[in-house]
Parts: structure tokens; C-alpha cells; sequence
């Protein structure tokens, strides 16, 4: 029934995007806010990774130059990364809520647990390998 | 009816506001780096994120009001993913221009 009003009066067929709008019903107000909140917890999660990015890089640290670059571009490609995987994360939990099917597992916290362990590395071999 | 229809609003409208002031505050700090590492014609962008991040958190304000208006009133929450898609797109835009940022600075581009 994509086009008849729900009891808020909005038209399911307008409800961006359709391929979660479309399908199943109203869940719980509750889960619908927590899952909003949790996309904007990735988004600050993306933010900070693009602001450490860019410090490492223009506080010009003593570490070898190539590997602090290096760290600087994994740390911001994952703040590139994290906001659209935030976004596919957050309508699939709402598909899954409407259709009363399981919550998706977590499927950022392997990229960004791997992104983060990599600059570790990177900076680690940036401090051993910095000129004297 | 919900026991905390207003605070379930509030919470999530305090969340739209710390993410969009951080990344206002992170536009701001991108406005003094990046024409001065890129050049002039960067603080376009700078400027349109700035704007795009104030209107976003303008937006979610009067949506959460919308909100609570609707659980007091036991409606339901009517979720839309326009202002969530921006918000994302705006971040990775963001994200672009501090790689700009970072390989002017480290002299490689």
C-alpha cells in the first residue's frame, strides 16, 4: 500500500527511500529514534577520524613523512567511507524493523576496527623509522 | 503511550545537534586551512559545507519537534532518510576536502 496515508497523514509512497518505506509496518517510535541516533554516532565516529587525519598531517609530528601521510589518508578515507556505510547500515536496521525481521549485524565495526589497528601500525613504524 | 515520548525526541534531536555543530566546528578550522593550503577558490566549498551542516541542524530541530508533537499525540514516528543521505554525503564532501588539505601539506600534490 505505498500511496494511503499512515496516521500521521504522510504518504508511504514519498517516504524516502522507498525500497525501506515501502515494505512492512510502523515499528516501535523507540527503535526508530535509537536507530537514528546510532547513524549519528557513525557520523561523529567519521568526523573524528577526519579531523585526526588531518591533525597528524598539519602538526607536522616528528614520524618518517611517508608513513604519517600515510596513516593521515587511512584515517580520512574512513571517515569518507564510514558516513555512506553508516547510511546503508541504517536502512537496512529500518527495513529489518519494519518487516520484524533480525537486526542486521554490525557491518562498520570490522572496516573501522581494521582501519584504526592499520594507522597503529603505520604510526608505530612512522615513530621507529623517523630520522634522528 | 509512551513513558518518555519527550525525551526519546530530545535525546535524538541532541544527537543531531552535537553532530552538526562538530561538524560546523570542523568547517570553521577547514575555512582557515584550506585556501591557505589549496587556494582561494576552496573556501567555496568550505563555505557551502558551513551552510549545508547550519541547515541540516535547522532542519532536524523542526523535524524533532514535529516528533514530539506526534508521540504525545500516540501517532508514531513517521522516519525518512533525506536528512540522514545529506548528512552523509556532506561528511564524505568534507572528508575530500581534508585529503586536499593533507597532501598540499605534506607536498605531494
Amino acid at each position: 500500500m505505498l500511496s494511503s496515508p499512515d496516521s500521521t497523514g504522510v504518504v508511504a509512497g514519498r517516504r524516502f527511500p522507498r525500497r525501506v518505506f515501502g515494505r512492512g509496518t510502523e515499528p516501535d517510535p523507540r527503535f526508530t529514534l535509537a536507530n537514528e541516533r546510532t547513524f549519528l554516532a557513525w557520523i561523529r565516529t567519521a568526523l573524528a577520524c577526519i579531523a585526526g587525519g588531518v591533525a597528524l598531517e598539519t602538526l607536522g609530528l616528528h614520524l618518517h613523512p611517508g608513513l604519517r601521510l600515510a596513516a593521515s589518508l587511512v584515517l580520512i578515507a574512513a571517515g569518507m567511507m564510514l558516513p555512506l556505510m553508516a547510511w546503508w547500515a541504517w536502512t537496512r536496521a529500518e527495513a529489518a524493523m519494519r518487516t520484524q525481521a533480525p537486526l542486521p549485524p554490525p557491518s562498520m565495526a570490522l572496516p573501522l576496527g581494521v582501519a584504526v589497528c592499520l594507522v597503529g601500525v603505520l604510526l608505530l613504524l612512522g615513530v621507529l623509522l623517523a630520522a634522528p | 503511550m509512551i513513558l518518555d515520548a519527550g525525551l526519546q525526541p530530545e535525546r535524538t534531536v541532541l544527537a543531531w545537534t552535537r553532530t552538526c555543530a562538530s561538524l560546523v566546528g570542523g568547517t570553521l578550522v577547514g575555512l582557515k586551512l584550506v585556501p591557505a593550503e589549496v587556494g582561494g577558490w576552496a573556501t567555496a566549498p568550505c563555505v557551502a559545507v558551513l551552510g549545508a551542516a547550519v541547515t541540516v541542524g535547522v532542519l532536524a530541530r523542526r523535524r524533532a519537534d514535529h516528533v514530539r508533537r506526534a508521540l504525545l499525540a500516540d501517532q508514531g514516528v513517521v522516519a525518512d532518510g533525506r536528512l540522514l543521505l545529506g548528512l552523509a554525503t556532506l561528511v564524505a564532501a568534507a572528508a575530500g576536502l581534508a585529503v586536499l588539505v593533507v597532501v598540499r601539506v605534506a607536498g605531494v600534490g
